[in-house]
């Protein structure tokens, strides 16, 4: 507790710097992209939340029955909650978490960071314990457990049985998932493909001239039907791949203007007509038709305090990017002194909320995050 | 070519061993002083059964509280803990790579606070890369440290680097089970092996173990201690099985095999789950009993040469 206030008084010091550097970061290279208009707002505060309801509890066909369908309910991750929103009332759902939590629209996972302790949940059902050692991960309505030693994926049901799994020979250092396909990024510039029945591909790469190269980050577009990998090191490079199934083929590459050794998080917007990448303070736009990769904030690139995290696709051809300023260095400090999440259409920022800690979309919807609430926005142009 | 025997077979297993170890010790790598090691080989959480493997790192607790590189390079990766936890963050939360010009990685993982700063990619053996602990998987005070051989294509035992700790205590053999290999090459039936002492002499029938003559996988309950500051459960460092005086598996945890399926432990198949059974059974290799009366001994070592030695009798009907 005390710990958490010394926080907030570190954050309120830091907030105005902060909201200038994130906006000399972002405007200064691109210039504002059309301004949604936003016809609709609701702050739903966490303090006014109600618990899981009843009707959502007996699960689907109850839900059904209620008149909300779960698919329209957007979960959500808070700093120490996490729940559902339900746009069309607007209300919100919430339950407190301790450690860490993955949830979907069918239920959630607590974990703690040992992974060791993982508990399903699944509105309506007794939990379920995993006698695993891994860490949940969701993508796409997926659920996988990455081995806590970072060498295996398996992707599990939502009643915890493993449908397939894979150990690889070096540690995994990217993932990402489509709702048909699975990719992994190894530390000696591998890349896997998994398809929906855990079928694989391996790419392995050429490491023959004595020079590694890693595969920092990746990312498969919505229908799968291509990759983008973040490849190398000196000079790094963007590649992108299509594939058929299991099946990748290289079809461009461009250089990337970082010798970062950085992990990176990227995602394909909804059309698939780019992608956001992000490592540290750099933040990257690759257009996938021009080949061309673009850097965005390179006024903050001396500033390592700044760090970008790619949170995904916001819909209309857009991503939603988190920006984090911490005091420290950022070494493991335990997250950041402010944040922000930014919607970049093509790069260009069209929509920014200050304060925020997380993001959730839909169609119709973009829903902040705070330590507060949430504020659920609708408008023409989002 | 020419055909080994039995004898040139176990010459040329123990010299491949030496050999490994001392190129192992060409390396420049050197790891700090220690309070705790759990070492590689070591299986992951006893609990689990997804994740319950032989570890490739060495969980390590160094004396200074910090984690300090171990070997001089360039730093080729860095991933850093998940800022927030609406983010996910990978479980060796902050970790390091460091290629070395020997052609050898590194890699750190569990480091905390401070440190090196990350845009050097210039990094110095010795030089402290943050707090130890505290990020990922890891405790606070203990880190993982991996070492992968690019020429070789295995991943390396870390604990050859680790001076100073002094391994007193000799392997414990707690089991040995044979399990039939039939045709199709799945596993048939267990048959347990009785530990004490073989008396038997060629003929003679009663005490010994017996089970068909046949083809079988050798699993082996064993684990060691390293000393008494360091009581935690460890992997024994190396397997070796006599048949009839003559070596036929010799196998350690000197390194472990890349290959696309995974990692290969003691000689096995990838995935390294193949090299571990529930209960701390390993399995180090395979033997042929012909009909007849056989003795068996298995040797089982730690890091420093402690042995132990467990002979019995088996007669294959």
């Amino acid at each position: 507790m005390h710990h958490h206030a010394g926080m907030k008084r570190k954050r309120t010091g830091l907030a105005a710097a902060f909201a200038l550097a994130l906006a000399v970061a972002l405007f200064s290279t691109r210039s504002t992209g059309r301004i949604p208009v936003i016809t609709s707002r609701s702050f739903l505060s966490f303090a006014s939340a109600n618990s899981i309801p009843q009707a959502f509890l007996l699960g689907a066909e109850a839900a059904r029955t209620a008149g909300t369908p779960r698919t329209a309910l957007l979960p959500f991750t808070a700093l120490d909650r996490a729940g559902y929103i339900d746009p069309e009332k607007p209300a919100i759902y919430t339950f407190p978490y301790s450690d860490r939590i993955a949830i979907d629209a069918s239920g959630w996972i607590r974990y703690d960071r040992f992974g060791v302790q993982i508990e399903i949940e699944k509105p309506g059902q007794p939990s379920i314990s995993l006698k695993v050692f891994a860490y949940p991960w969701f993508r796409a309505g997926r659920r996988f457990l990455l081995r806590a030693d970072q060498m295996a994926l398996a992707e599990i049901d939502d009643r915890g049985t493993i449908l397939w799994e894979h150990e690889f020979p070096m540690i995994i250092t990217a993932l990402d998932a489509s709702a048909d396909l699975a990719a992994a990024g190894l530390l000696d510039g591998s890349l896997i493909l998994m398809d929906r029945d855990g079928s694989i591909s391996f790419i392995k790469s050429d490491n023959s001239r004595g020079v590694i190269n890693p595969v920092y980050g990746l990312a498969l577009s919505p229908d799968g039907k291509m990759a983008v990998i973040i490849r190398g090191i000196s000079p790094k490079r963007i590649e992108l791949y299509a594939a058929n199934g299991t099946i990748l083929q290289k079809k461009k590459e461009c250089l990337l203007p970082s010798n970062a050794p950085l992990q990176a998080t990227a995602a394909f917007s909804d059309d698939s007509s780019h992608v956001i990448a992000a490592m540290g303070s750099e933040l990257y736009h690759y257009d996938v038709r021009s080949n061309r990769a673009v850097s965005l904030a390179s006024e903050m690139r001396q500033n390592s305090n700044l760090a970008y995290t790619v949170l995904g696709p916001a819909g209309r051809q857009s991503i939603a990017v988190l920006a984090g300023m911490s005091a420290n260095s950022g070494k493991a400090d335990g997250g950041f002194d402010s944040s922000a999440v930014w919607i970049l259409r093509h790069g260009e920022s069209i929509l920014s909320y200050p304060g925020a800690v997380g993001f959730s979309a839909s169609k119709q919807t973009l829903a902040f995050v705070t330590e507060s609430g949430v504020d659920c926005l609708k408008g023409e142009g989002l | 070519m020419r055909i080994l025997t039995k004898r040139s077979l176990s010459i040329f297993l123990s010299a491949a061993f030496a050999c490994s170890a001392m190129y192992l010790s060409a390396l420049d790598i050197k790891l700090p002083e220690l309070s705790s090691i759990i070492p590689f080989g070591t299986p992951f959480s006893s609990n689990a059964k997804w994740g319950y493997v032989p570890r490739i790192e060495a969980t390590m607790e160094p004396l200074s509280g910090n984690a300090s590189y171990p070997a001089s390079g360039a730093l080729i990766y860095r991933q850093q803990e998940a800022p927030l936890k609406t983010v996910f963050g990978f479980p060796l939360g902050e970790a390091e790579a460091v290629f070395n010009m020997d052609g050898f990685i590194t890699i750190m993982s569990g480091i905390g606070k401070g440190g090196h700063d990350p845009a050097s990619g210039a990094i110095s053996a010795g030089t402290i890369a943050g707090t130890a602990g505290g990020s990922g998987i890891y405790q606070q005070g203990i880190l993982g440290l991996r070492i992968f051989d690019m020429k070789k294509a295995s991943w390396i035992n870390p604990f050859f680097f680790a001076g100073g700790i002094m391994d007193q205590i000799p392997p414990v053999i707690e089991g040995i089970t044979l399990i039939e290999e039939t045709k199709s090459g799945s596993k048939g039936k267990v048959y347990p092996i009785q530990l004490r002492p073989a008396q038997l002499r060629p003929g003679q029938k009663g005490s010994a173990s017996e089970c068909p003559q046949g083809h079988y996988l050798v699993h082996i309950q064993a684990w060691d201690i390293i000393n008494r500051e360091m009581p935690n459960r460890a992997a024994p460092f190396r397997f070796v099985v006599r048949l009839n005086g003559t070596s036929a598996v010799d196998v350690s945890m000197i390194s472990a095999q890349y290959s696309e399926k995974g990692i290969m432990f003691l000689g096995n198949e990838a995935p390294s789950s193949n090299a571990l059974a529930e209960g701390g059974m390993w399995m180090v290799g395979r033997i042929s009993l012909p009909r007849g009366v056989h003795e068996l001994e298995v040797e089982l070592s730690d890091f420093q040469g402690n042995k132990t030695l467990v002979r019995t009798a088996i007669v294959a009907y």
